[in-house]
């Protein structure tokens, strides 16, 4: 049997911007450099790398974008630099152009939405590509949920697999503050058919009646503890309850009725959590889910580190999310980055859907919960094909 | 034979079923052909100088005949016939509301509803004049004790929501009882009626939802995970919403009683298993009675219903008064808070649904035992004719066998042909048919749930089968735009919603 | 079987099915829980059934047979015949919630003729479709006064009876209301304003009032109970006795946020206790705090008027925990025969009805005081009042020896009036009905032997 040709290609900085609070890499990751941060992407990549083994036939760039990150690979743009630190977005086009005229049966990158656009630019849809998440923002239905996922359907596929035309799209925040349209087609992929794909972002009707699902969250907030309110629409309404100026994207600080502190990345959530604990109080994390995807962890939400997540517990986690949002979902996925935190968390976890109303999911994450032997993985069956 | 229906709405030839077309379109308001001091009962002389000498001078009044809205009985006879006419009934054609059980309301059991014996009763009477209502009150407790497995009723419930209301006024009761008051968690599947978490919160308990697993059924690991020292009670219909059986009932009992809760039979499906099967069996400690669903209750246009529930022996002492004692043949008495101090008291005037019930009596006498346990079989037996039929045209989510009700999915159809769930239901009123329920559950994307009854004719299936192929055969556009035929076409909610109309006085801010 | 109609048609239905019969459809269920049958009586043939239970319904003492002069609300009123002959047409009894309104418009026109019609009598902006009956629409006011303001505690009168107190009871415990009493006048049975005061305060969420109340005496300072709640930011709540409004001073002009009634007064009947009907109206202001079914015009796309259920955001179906209350089925039919009923009536009928309900309320005074009875309390009244007796359970026997239903006991709901009957009586009763109470109370001048 032959192998299946698989290309691999790195955005190197990509996840710098998440711990950092800076809603994506590009163009921002320098600061996120200086602030201290690493990148998840090689780390990422290694593992993906090594999951998949040599069950595939590995096709790579030079450097940063691949190279660095496995063992054995031929390699095609043999004479480009591609350190780390140094690459632009122009470098992603070039090389995804190079592993489209090797001729790879699949093209996995690791990235964001940033990285499937230039992709996209790149190969438009004629190979066909599989997104390993490793970015800050993936709305994309292009990736896989978590990179032990994507590494099983890379395992699973054989040449001829088929496909299916994806959008890759992306966050625009302008838009998004303005509360019409969050996500902005930019291009398409071909991907391989399979539900261990995420599906694209669905946006929160504006129509949902938010007032009864923030009061709950009112109704049990411990004015005692620091609690940390995630990014997106349902976190946005319940921190505006606090102030006037709540951040869409970002993590508020909350003790008391106030506002300690706004968009706040890992390093000063690391302090206070510190601070709050030394004193003996409580820290709480409240987060929402985004809509259609199931996404808990791991997209939005890096700036909760793993060593943040560990000091504050699961128990400490608070989840809301109105019921249309989880509707079809299977369960809530978690990608840390930490396989012994993903698998330390509960087998379900209780999501605040309304007033006096919480619903029980699943959390999965890819260390615990790999795709049944329907390949069916995160969501449900529920739509069937006649 | 199916005759296909017109699209043009100006053009108004017969459809199949009913004709339609003889319908009034408009009948205006009452107010709106009433004259002043006009008046369609005359109940004898009135005495004009009472107002004055017998009502406080703060608090007399008289309106007047401004505004009147009086008519003669013909005119008040004509115009509510007229009404009428506008209205689709279960006699009127197939009504295959799902989870509704809209069967055949049998026409002696309204008479018997509507004996004066019946009605013109008063709840505080001495059950000495009462001997024959009493009589049929703990009969109907027994029969309905029966057919559920349960060992005690009360029929006091106004309707199925509130029968649930009561049945968590007791379970609250049993709890406290014992010491366990803390206790403040319902868990629900995720496909629960609407009426379960509002009656949940409304009896002052936290809601908990756990998921449904991929074949309808409820997923075992999140009920473990969901229950625990806080969990009052689980709520579960059997067959489910989706109308498939819990067939891990057995299982999910102990689950809920090894962690102290309460297992509680939303009695919304019952039809399916009279006489097969008896929620009390399963393991269930109350269950509520929809006798007009069940037990051919006429539902009235919304109502009234009759909501009766059934519990285990150690939840009797929490049920309502007053209880019905039988003290000798032909001898019935009634018992309140003095002999039953544990009692939750009262949720309902008098007795309950008084009429309802005896309707309902009536209706299980000429089943019989045999009969109750036959409707179950047809009803399970119409219901999978049509499923098996309709494959190939509709989608069905769930692999497992259904019994009374099936849900299916538009959403092949939707994707081939443009046309949705809902578009079906309201074409299928162009056919002279009531749609199905349509989007419920939320669950299943473009669901359509149907429940036929075993009150259906093979005939009328075969003509409802005939034209969901007809429909799905149709142009998606004609199919949008519907229904056709109807006296009014889609209704503007938005509209209604915003500008709120909800009195004849106010219309004028329709045309604002 | 006459009511089953494809029981013939079996073995071809399940073939198509895939099953040997219908039996088979119930293999899913676990072989353990399957039962062989019912035990129950046989069928009974419909005229052998009907005989039979006419026969032993007979046994029933009804208005008819037996003149009853039980106080306490829930008296039958006169209705005409042309009310059921609509109200129970097919189109309209065999119906669903009108769940598709194009094929509904009948039931939905008359509900909206429904909230109309109680509007106007009412004097409020806003009607619901109708709850289950008086006692739980109260139950509901408790709860919509809570969602208005955020306030948990409720008063109602020390006289309220007992039923409708433990009925609140259900109703407000889940979310932890508290229900307390304000007291009433010893001597005229009217409301106690300083009573009512000393239990004002900030957290009341409501004031309920009923006019004529349970003593049957009217609140002439009902205005004023008005007033008081409003200074104190509550609700006023008022129950009302529908049948008076056209000589009542309506609730709409003194001052009501809320009124609850029983609607079956109109077209409908006691029935043991059902069906009946809860009316509930309010003031526009809070109408999106209501409770159940609200009917609205609109038009549908190509313009002409029609009618659809609306703001439906309220309600168990769409916003479930969060509900304005769990009603689903409530009594639509009732409320359609009151709408008939009100139709029949008109002003000119509804005043009718209201004077000869005080005129009952006469009769039954003349009688009983031809027996030597006379009223426990001076204030005014409608068609009820209290009297006092020495010993109301002999009274009780002595009357229903003589074919006649004596008062209600009042111990039951105000403790303190132990030795008092409340008294009723509507234009049901005619002339005979009255003689013979007289006769059946009057006082036994022969002791009866021990």
């Amino acid at each position: 049997m032959t192998k299946l040709r698989v290309g691999l290609l790195v955005n190197p900085v990509a996840g710098l911007g998440g711990p950092a609070a800076l809603k994506g890499s590009d163009g921002h990751w320098r600061e996120a450099l200086a602030a201290g941060y690493a990148p998840t992407a090689p780390e990422r990549a290694r593992k993906f790398v090594e999951l998949v083994g040599d069950a595939v036939e590995w096709v790579t760039v030079p450097g940063a974008m691949g190279g660095d990150h496995i063992r054995s690979a031929r390699l095609v743009l043999g004479d480009a630099k591609l350190v780390m630190g140094d690459t632009t977005r122009d470098d992603t086009v070039r090389a995804a152009t190079a592993l489209r005229d090797a001729k790879v049966d699949l093209l996995c990158f690791l990235g964001g939405d940033g990285t499937a656009t230039d992709v996209s630019k790149a190969v438009g849809t004629g190979t066909p590509c599989l997104g390993v998440p490793a970015g800050v923002k993936i709305t994309s239905p292009v990736y896989t949920h978590d990179v032990a996922e994507a590494a099983w359907l890379v395992a699973q596929l054989r040449p001829g697999f088929e496909t299916i035309l994806r959008d890759t799209t992306d966050l625009d925040e302008e838009a998004y503050r303005a509360g019409d349209v969050d996500i902005t087609l930019t291009g398409n992929l071909k991907v391989p058919l399979s539900p261990a794909i995420q599906d694209g972002k669905v946006a929160t009707s504006h129509e949902t009646p938010m007032g009864p699902l923030v009061e709950q969250v009112l109704r049990e907030w411990d004015t005692d503890a620091l609690t940390f309110v995630g990014a997106g629409s349902v976190c946005q309404a319940v921190k505006a309850q606090f102030w006037g100026k709540p951040t869409l994207l970002g993590v508020d600080g909350i003790t008391g009725s106030r506002i300690v502190q706004a968009d706040l990345d890992a390093h000063r959530i690391e302090a206070l959590v510190a601070e709050q604990q030394t004193k003996g109080g409580a820290v709480r994390i409240v987060l929402s889910t985004i809509g259609g995807q199931g996404m808990l962890l791991g997209r939005g939400t890096q700036m909760f580190t793993p060593a943040i997540l560990r000091k504050v517990g699961w128990e400490n986690i608070r989840v809301v999310a109105p019921p249309e949002k989880l509707l079809g979902l299977k369960g809530l996925h978690i990608d840390t980055g930490d396989a012994e935190l993903d698998a330390s968390a509960p087998k379900h976890i209780r999501v605040t859907t309304g007033w006096n109303e919480t619903r029980l999911m699943r959390l999965l994450a890819g260390a615990r919960a790999p795709p049944d032997a329907n390949g069916e993985h995160g969501k449900t069956a529920a739509a069937p094909t006649p | 034979m199916m005759t296909k229906p017109h699209a043009a709405p100006v053009l108004r030839t017969p459809t199949a079923g009913v004709s339609l077309m003889v319908i009034p379109h408009e009948v205006p308001l009452v107010v709106e052909e009433a004259r002043p001091g006009q008046t369609g009962t005359w109940q004898g002389p009135a005495d004009e100088r009472l107002a004055a000498s017998r009502i406080p001078a703060a608090l007399r009044w008289n309106p007047g005949t401004d505004g009147d809205f009086g008519l003669s009985e013909p005119q008040t006879v004509a115009h509510f016939t007229k009404l009428s006419q506008k209205n689709f009934g279960n006699d009127t054609a197939l009504y295959p509301l799902g989870s509704c059980t809209m069967k055949h309301n049998p026409k002696a059991c309204d008479e018997m509803g509507t004996l004066s014996s019946v009605n013109l009763v008063h709840p505080s009477q001495d059950p000495r004049t009462l001997q024959g209502s009493l009589e049929i009150f703990w009969e109907l407790e027994r029969w309905l004790a029966e057919i559920t497995g349960m060992d005690a009723v009360s029929l006091q419930p106004a309707a199925g929501a509130h029968g649930e209301f009561l049945g968590l006024l007791v379970m609250r009761a049993y709890h406290e009882a014992r010491g366990e008051g803390h206790r403040d968690e319902i868990v629900l599947p995720d496909t629960a009626h609407g009426t379960n978490p509002a009656t949940a919160s409304m009896a002052g308990y936290k809601v908990v939802e756990i998921p449904s697993g991929p074949d309808g059924l409820v997923d075992l690991n999140a009920l473990k995970a969901a229950v625990g020292p806080k969990t009052a009670g689980f709520m579960l219909t059997n067959p489910n919403t989706v109308g498939i059986f819990e067939k891990n009932i057995q299982t999910i009992q102990k689950i809920i009683h090894e962690a102290g809760g309460l297992l509680y039979y939303d009695g919304a499906n019952l039809n399916a298993i009279t006489g097969q099967a008896r929620p009390g069996d399963m393991g269930f400690d109350i269950v509520h009675i929809n006798l007009h669903k069940t037990f051919a209750v006429p539902h009235g246009g919304g109502g009234p219903g009759a909501g009766p529930i059934g519990v285990k022996k150690r939840l009797e002492p929490f049920l309502p008064v007053p209880r019905i004692v039988k003290r000798t043949a032909g001898d019935f008495t009634t018992e309140g808070m003095e002999r039953h101090p544990q009692s939750v008291g009262k949720i309902k005037a008098g007795y309950g649904q008084g009429a309802a019930l005896v309707r309902a009596y009536s209706y299980m006498c000429m089943l019989g035992g045999d009969g109750i346990t036959r409707a179950a079989e047809i009803a399970c037996l119409n219901a999978s004719y049509v499923k098996e039929r309709l494959k190939g045209i509709l989608d069905f989510p769930h692999p497992g066998r259904s019994m009374h009700e099936f849900v299916a999915s538009a959403s092949g159809l939707k994707k081939r042909t443009g046309i949705t769930a809902g578009d079906v239901g309201k074409r299928l009123l162009d056919y002279g048919l009531h749609a199905p329920t349509v989007y419920f559950p939320l669950l299943v994307p473009e669901a359509i749930m149907f429940e036929p009854t075993e009150s259906a004719t093979k005939d009328e299936l075969d003509r409802f089968i005939a034209a969901v192929q007809a429909i799905a055969a149709e142009d998606p556009a004609l199919v949008h735009a519907a229904p056709h035929t109807t006296p009014v076409k889609r209704l503007d909610e938005a509209t209604a919603a915003k500008k709120l109309v909800l009195r004849w006085h106010t219309l004028a801010r329709l045309e604002a | 079987m006459h009511l089953i109609p494809n029981d013939s048609l079996e073995a071809e239905m399940a073939a198509t099915v895939g099953v040997r019969s219908a039996k088979d459809l119930f293999l899913e269920i676990p072989a353990a829980l399957r039962i062989q049958g019912l035990k129950l009586p046989p069928a009974e043939p419909e005229r052998h059934m009907a005989r039979r239970l006419r026969t032993l319904l007979a046994k029933n003492k009804s208005y008819e047979q037996m003149p009853n002069f039980l106080g306490g609300g829930l008296k039958p009123q006169l209705v005409p015949a042309a009310v059921r002959a609509v109200a129970h047409r097919q189109e309209f009894i065999t119906s669903y919630t009108p769940y598709q309104p194009e094929v509904s418009q009948g039931l939905l026109q008359v509900i909206f003729e429904y909230q109309s019609l109680m509007c106007d009598i009412t004097r409020m902006d806003v009607s619901n479709a109708g709850m289950y009956d008086q006692p739980t629409a109260l139950g509901e006011a408790a709860l919509m006064a809570t969602r208005v303001n955020d306030r948990m505690r409720f008063l109602v009168p020390e006289h309220l009876s007992w039923e409708k107190r433990s009925i609140l009871h259900n109703y407000t415990r889940g979310p932890g209301i508290v229900v307390e009493t304000y007291g009433y006048d010893a001597k005229t049975g009217r409301s106690d304003l300083a009573s009512l005061q000393s239990k004002l305060g900030p957290d009341v969420s409501g004031v309920y009032l009923e006019n004529p109340n349970h003593f049957g005496v009217f609140e002439e300072e009902a205005k004023r109970v008005g007033e008081l709640a409003h200074a104190a930011g509550a609700l006023f709540v008022m129950g009302v006795d529908l049948t008076s409004l056209g000589v009542v001073a309506p609730p709409g002009t003194l001052g009501a946020d809320i009124v609850v009634a029983e609607g079956s007064c109109f077209g409908g009947a006691p029935a043991l206790g059902g069906p009946l009907l809860g009316t509930l109206c309010a003031t526009e202001a809070i109408v999106r705090k209501m409770p159940g079914r609200i009917i609205g015009a609109t038009k549908d796309e190509s313009g002409k008027r029609g009618f659809v259920m609306t703001l439906q955001a309220r309600e168990q179906h769409i916003r479930r925990a969060k509900a304005t209350s769990n009603i689903c089925s409530n009594e639509a039919l009732i409320a359609n025969q009151a709408a008939i009923h009100l139709t029949m009536l008109g002003r000119t009928g509804l005043r009718a009805m209201g004077l000869q309900n005080l005129e009952a309320g006469v009769k039954l005074e003349s009688a009983l005081a031809a027996a030597g009875f006379s009223r426990r309390f001076t204030g005014a009244f409608y068609n009820e009042f209290v009297t006092h007796t020495a010993d109301p359970k002999a009274l009780h026997e002595q009357a229903l020896k003589a074919g006649v239903h004596a008062g209600h006991p009042l111990e039951a709901d105000v403790f303190a009036l132990k030795n008092c009957l409340l008294w009723g009586s509507t234009p049901i009763h005619n002339d005979e009905d009255y003689a013979r109470l007289a006769e059946a109370v009057k006082p036994q001048l022969k002791a009866v032997r021990a």
